[in-house]
């Protein structure tokens, strides 16, 4: 069987730079990826070229992604579309702003659900409410009923996992996803992403700067600087065994910090 | 070696960026036109004010290039001669409002408190008005010339560079860097040298080049309905006006003048977008 | 909701005080006085003694403060004065030239509308490709071109080589409002089409784009469902701002089509030194200054929740 997610040296550029270069990885299905390094790395263009949504004037110029052996970089817009969602799911560092902010989150997962196929709005509900007990959210009504900048910053996350695993895709991708939120949020979050995984056996590729998240939740590790991916492998054998310098000193930075 | 083979490579088109030599070309134009305006008498090829009345109303020719007015005077000279009124006192306008205006803005932005909301008030009031039917009122109250109607102009127009510099201070107010200006001991003008004026710049000179080719419209404009140039001055907006009754008979009387108006505008606003392209990269590529 | 619409109209009269008091000075600061204009304009010569007459008759003999004292008396019992020139009621002379500037609003607006909000739209979607390029290339050119220009190009074109509108005037029925409609709309229009290009553009780099992107939502459902609803709140507030501007009548527009509105009235009462009669059109502007302002507030309220729910965090 074709692997979830398959990158062959995958290089994205930027209006003719190289931002990211000879990316490989492989994700099996279920798995959990983390993707760590310092902001610039091009750890978060690693995924979003996943997903296809390099933005203006980025593209993959080299190499090929592919999702269960489905070559994703030349597909047209219309395939692609139709994989972002219930084949590809995203979560952003801050959700609030990933969502229209004139329009309710109820009304918007409508919308999304919508755009792949027919749930009526009282369907839509359930599988939202299904999802927030799972979060042991019990308000989910009223969380449906808001508007992004109603909600707090862990709200507004969990409201992105909802939407994303609302499709059941089995690849979730997550950027950043607790980095804005505070510590006790966190580490619930990061909770409820492993559950996802769990019950819906959902691979996730989640990039962070966290070293500590990723420990927690990853069975692998690629770490990226400036562009290239310097070590890559089991998360035990990443932390404890780094081969690369920088890697030592990317974790070493980390424990003197817990230190205090 | 042998992998390096089977990968995709794909060609990226590259948008290129124009902006240098977009400012260059502009820049160039620019220069051109304020040096035609500012040698006018000396490239004219008839006496812009001589009148020769059995040459009146010839249209377009060897002789005349532009065609002569009803007095017989040679349009080209008059259209060459034109830009000088026309041009000079849009850049004056413009200068004067934009010092005045920032002036105020700062003012108020700094001190705040009561004269920040009385003039803000005042400033409220001169947008209430719709421009132009203002600009006629002031003008005609000074009796028209050309120098009254940048005055005019210049009544209605300096709120907006006030706003702009108030909310360029108040942001800036609020930046740590300031506080610890301050602590250190500069006194009010000195911040205002070293750190006010620098940080506002930008947008204001965005603004400021932006409506040099609006500012050229409204002289015109004013100019047409009699309250600027006054005759036998060569301008552009008037020598429209006094060409009205011949629009049937003889139109290059304003297609001329009209033409050199919208070529100028046209001149300083494609200048206007290069410097905000270049001045305030967060609009560029809009 | 209730309390802040009074809120704002009790800001009116700072407002309507101020600028009628400023347009009173400036009126008055002139070096022509309004019975020499008279005196010119009647052609005949008037003693001295003839103008104090009239002057006392006008109530122009009194100091300043006191002449605008008794307007503003007057006018808060409901009178408005009559004209200096015609003699009549400045009131009853604004509202028979109001349907004419009304109508040229209503039809200048619509057109703008329509040309420049699509074109707009299309113009950011198709974002540096060769529509996007054809239509700033017009609007461009529409950008530079003075007013009174285009309407002598079209009154040149239209009217005198191919004799289809009449030149001026609003008396010969919808054949009339043409010319002055597309001159107003041609530079309305290409202003618009700029702004609505750039409103969208910003729109459409936001994040919350690229999310609705990354659930798999169509692009034309983006771009209508939410990019267009957030852009509607600044296009209509400068639309609303036009029409403001547009209801105080436009000068020369108004002028050069010899269009009986509010504008020419203005520019007319202006250059007689017509005191009461500007007076009645200053009131006009601040009314639709503060209503133009009360009008946006509304409408955000309606259509932007974080307004509406209180997180003005401006």
């Amino acid at each position: 069987m074709a692997p979830l997610l398959d990158m062959q040296h995958v290089e994205v550029s930027y209006n003719g730079r190289a931002v990211v270069q000879d990316v490989s990885l492989q994700m099996e299905p279920g798995e959990i990826l983390g993707i760590v390094g310092e902001s610039g790395s091009g750890k978060s263009t690693v995924i979003r070229a996943a997903m296809g949504l390099l933005g203006n004037g980025g593209a993959v110029t080299r190499g090929d992604i592919y999702y269960k052996g489905q070559n994703v970089v030349d597909a047209d817009e219309e395939e692609l579309r139709k994989m972002r969602g219930p084949a590809m799911g995203m979560i952003f560092q801050n959700t609030g702003a990933s969502l229209c902010p004139i329009r309710s989150i109820g009304d918007q997962l409508h919308e999304s659900m919508n755009q792949h196929e027919k749930v009526s709005r009282e369907e839509v509900r359930r599988r939202a409410l299904e999802l927030f007990g799972r979060m042991r959210l019990n308000d989910g009504d009223r969380i449906l009923n808001s508007y992004p900048f109603e909600l707090s910053g862990g709200m507004n996350q969990r409201v992105g996992i909802m939407m994303a695993m609302v499709l059941k895709p089995d690849l979730l991708l997550a950027d950043e996803p607790v980095s804005a939120l505070d510590v006790t949020v966190q580490a619930q979050v990061v909770k409820e992403m492993m559950e996802m995984r769990k019950v819906y056996g959902t691979g996730i590729a989640i990039v962070t700067h966290n070293i500590g998240v990723v420990e927690y939740m990853a069975d692998k590790i690629a770490v990226m600087y400036q562009g290239r991916l310097v070590e890559y492998g089991e998360t035990k054998k990443v932390i404890h065994h780094p081969e690369q310098e920088y890697t030592k000193k990317l974790i070493g930075a980390v424990l003197r910090i817990n230190r205090r | 070696m042998m992998e390096e083979k089977k990968r995709t490579v794909r060609r990226q088109k590259i948008k290129k960026d124009h902006t240098k030599l977009k400012m260059i070309v502009f820049g160039l134009l620019v220069l051109a036109v304020i040096l035609m305006a500012a040698f006018a008498p000396y490239l004219t090829p008839y006496d812009p004010y001589e009148q020769d009345l059995g040459n009146a109303l010839l249209p377009p020719g060897e002789a005349h290039l532009l065609g002569t007015d009803r007095y017989g005077r040679d349009m080209l000279s008059r259209v060459i001669m034109g830009s000088q009124s026309t041009i000079f006192s849009a850049l004056l306008l413009v200068a004067v409002i934009t010092v005045i205006g920032s002036a105020v803005g700062i003012l108020c932005g700094w001190k705040g408190g009561k004269l920040d909301a009385f003039l803000m008030r005042v400033s409220d009031i001169f947008l209430a008005f719709p421009g132009m039917v203002f600009a006629i009122a002031v003008a005609s109250v000074m009796s028209g010339g050309i120098l009254n109607a940048v005055a005019a102009l210049a009544c209605i127009s300096w709120p907006k560079y006030a706003r702009i510099a108030r909310s360029q201070v108040l942001s800036i107010r609020s930046m740590p860097y300031m506080a610890a200006a301050r602590l250190s001991g500069s006194g009010t003008l000195k911040m205002t040298g070293k750190h006010i004026i620098p940080n506002i710049a930008g947008p204001v000179v965005v603004t400021a080049v932006l409506d040099i080719g609006t500012m050229i419209m409204e002289i015109a404009g004013l100019s047409f309905l009699g309250l600027g140039a006054t005759p036998p001055t060569a301008e552009w907006g008037s020598m429209m006006s006094n060409g009205r009754s011949m629009l049937q008979t003889s139109p290059w009387v304003i297609l001329a003048p009209g033409a050199a108006i919208f070529l100028t505008v046209m001149i300083f606003n494609l200048a206007g977008d290069t410097v905000r392209d270049v001045l305030d990269p967060r609009q560029r590529k809009r | 909701m209730k309390k802040y619409t009074g809120k704002r109209l009790l800001q009116l009269i700072p407002i309507l005080f101020g600028i009628t008091l400023l347009s009173f000075l400036l009126m008055n600061t002139g070096t022509a006085d309004v019975i020499d204009v008279m005196e010119s304009n009647s052609g005949g010569v008037m003693s001295e003694e003839e103008k104090d007459v009239l002057r006392a008759e006008l109530g122009l003999d009194k100091p300043l403060v006191q002449q605008y004292a008794v307007w503003l008396g007057k006018v808060l019992r409901g009178d408005m004065g009559k004209s200096f020139v015609s003699g009549q009621p400045v009131f009853t002379t604004f509202l028979s030239r109001l349907p004419a500037t009304i109508y040229l609003t209503i039809t200048s607006i619509l057109l703008t509308v329509f040309l420049s909000v699509p074109l707009g739209i299309l113009s950011a979607v198709k974002q540096n490709r060769l529509t996007d390029y054809i239509i700033r290339f017009f609007s461009f050119i529409g950008n530079s071109l003075p007013n009174f220009f285009v309407s002598l190009l079209l009154i040149y074109f239209f009217s005198l080589k191919l004799n289809l509108l009449p030149v001026m005037g609003n008396t010969a029925g919808w054949k009339s409002v043409i010319l002055p409609t597309l001159t107003l709309a041609l530079s309305m229009a290409s202003r618009y089409t700029r702004q609505v290009r750039a409103t969208v553009l910003e729109e459409l780099n936001k994040d919350y784009v690229q999310g609705a992107r990354a659930r798999g939502i169509k692009e034309k459902r983006i771009l209508y469902f939410s990019v267009l609803r957030a852009s509607m709140l600044t296009i209509v507030t400068l639309l609303a701002l036009s029409i403001g501007s547009l209801l105080g009548g436009t000068a020369i527009v108004e002028s050069i089509f010899m269009w009986d509105g509010v504008g020419k009235m203005a520019v007319d009462a202006i250059t007689m030194r017509d005191y009461p009669m500007i007076q009645v059109y200053v009131i006009w502007m601040a009314i639709i200054y503060v209503c133009v302002n009360l009008f946006t507030d509304i409408l955000y309220h309606y259509l932007d929740p974080r307004i509406r729910l209180g997180q003005e965090d401006a």
